[in-house]
């Protein structure tokens, strides 16, 4: 018998692309990477595999932290591959990548929660793929701005931190994250990097209230954020946390509308939307339809990098 | 020519799926690529719509609503045209 109800029609799409997704997985697993894509069960990564994209997860595969909400592996991870930004660098080349989004697991147990690793990855990206666009998506570093120096000092085109729930919903969903932190993270990579670049995502279905939304949205404007990723909680396993209810793709509009007339200059919204999920394509809008802002209409040279990654202080 | 229609979940890191629905009934045509049916997986975090392997007429549905399937498992049959 079934034990959990029907998913809703909007929440079904077809199987990937077998070949590519077998040619990706070849050479993720060839360069001994992972991706978040895998670890995290993404719903969307037949499709993104078929496109010949996917979102490196460096750092190891087991996670310091225990979310409710993720499936990444979590326990005592071993120390960073130095070879590893190296391997990533060469897997984004092999996979002709334009545009590479860089994660990691959580990593509470080093000095600089790896911070280094990420600048480096960058830094390897940029030697390899000299045209192509990096995005960062950095845990909290349980708010050390040293950390968050360091990677921007790495020169990423975008840098993301996901806020991922509703303050009221951290305790429970996100052990070990702190909401005021998150938003200080994101607020103190804005101060550096100007808003157009500055990225965060919020899942929906967890058990939020309409007006904790919009709360969340208004905090993450606040905090200098441009670009902001809505979509659906989906559970990766019995054993997490339940959706609470599935987000019609209306209501998925309705958010996008909302945040655009909050000034939000990048939104994405709707049930499949994670943060990673064709972030290129979001850069490349990004690029074309801000003129003249702070953003990521263009590359800034490696010097003006160093200078826009220097710590600011309110 | 009567075909077995196998269940391949290429590119899933699912070893268990639920059938939700059969798209077309017995009798019924389809084209390579035409949609048969749809399987769920929580592990999959979606609901995936698996496509024909053949062009022909489906005949049988061995996977009914509601049953527990894993790869290789039959799905149905389709006389091939």
């Amino acid at each position: 018998m079934r034990s959990e109800p029907r998913l809703p029609a909007w929440l079904t799409r077809p199987l990937g692309d077998p070949a590519r997704i077998q040619e990706v997985r070849k050479t993720i697993s060839a360069h001994g990477l992972n991706t978040v894509c895998s670890e995290a069960r993404c719903p969307n990564r037949g499709d993104c595999f078929g496109r010949g994209t996917a979102t490196f997860m460096i750092l190891g595969d087991r996670c310091t932290r225990d979310c409710a909400f993720c499936s990444v592996g979590h326990g005592a991870p071993e120390g960073p591959d130095p070879g590893e930004p190296a391997a990533v660098a060469a897997a984004a080349a092999s996979l002709g990548l334009s545009y590479v989004v860089v994660t990691s697991v959580t990593r509470d147990d080093l000095r600089d929660g790896g911070a280094a690793s990420f600048a480096e990855t960058i830094r390897e990206i940029r030697g390899a793929i000299p045209h192509a666009g990096v995005e960062v998506l950095v845990p909290d570093f349980e708010g050390r701005q040293a950390a968050i120096d360091t990677v921007l000092h790495g020169g990423p085109d975008v840098f993301g931190h996901n806020v991922e729930t509703v303050e009221r919903l951290y305790e429970g969903v996100r052990e070990g994250a702190d909401y005021r932190r998150t938003l200080d993270v994101l607020s103190h990579a804005s101060r550096a990097l100007g808003t157009a670049r500055v990225k965060s995502a919020l899942m929906l279905g967890l058990g939020e209230r309409r007006e904790e939304i919009e709360a969340t949205l208004e905090d993450l404007r606040a905090a200098g954020v441009g670009i902001v990723y809505l979509g659906q909680y989906l559970r990766p396993s019995r054993a997490h946390r339940p959706v609470a209810r599935f987000v019609h793709p209306d209501e998925f509009r309705e958010w996008e509308r909302r945040a655009r007339a909050m000034g939000f200059s990048q939104v994405s919204a709707g049930p499949f939307v994670r943060s990673s999920y064709r972030a290129e394509e979001t850069f490349a809008r990004a690029r074309t339809t801000a003129p003249g802002s702070s953003g990521a209409e263009k590359r800034p040279g490696a010097k003006e990098r160093e200078r826009s990654a220097e710590p600011h202080h309110a | 020519m009567l075909r077995d229609v196998v269940f391949e979940p290429s590119g899933t890191d699912s070893d268990e799926f639920t059938v939700s629905y059969w798209k077309i009934d017995p009798g019924e045509r389809v084209g390579v690529g035409g949609e048969l049916l749809v399987v769920e997986s929580v592990e999959e975090k979606t609901a995936l719509v698996v496509p024909s392997p053949f062009a022909g007429v489906l005949t049988e549905i061995v996977a009914r609503e509601e049953h527990t399937i894993v790869p290789g498992a039959l799905l149905g049959r389709i006389e091939v045209s």
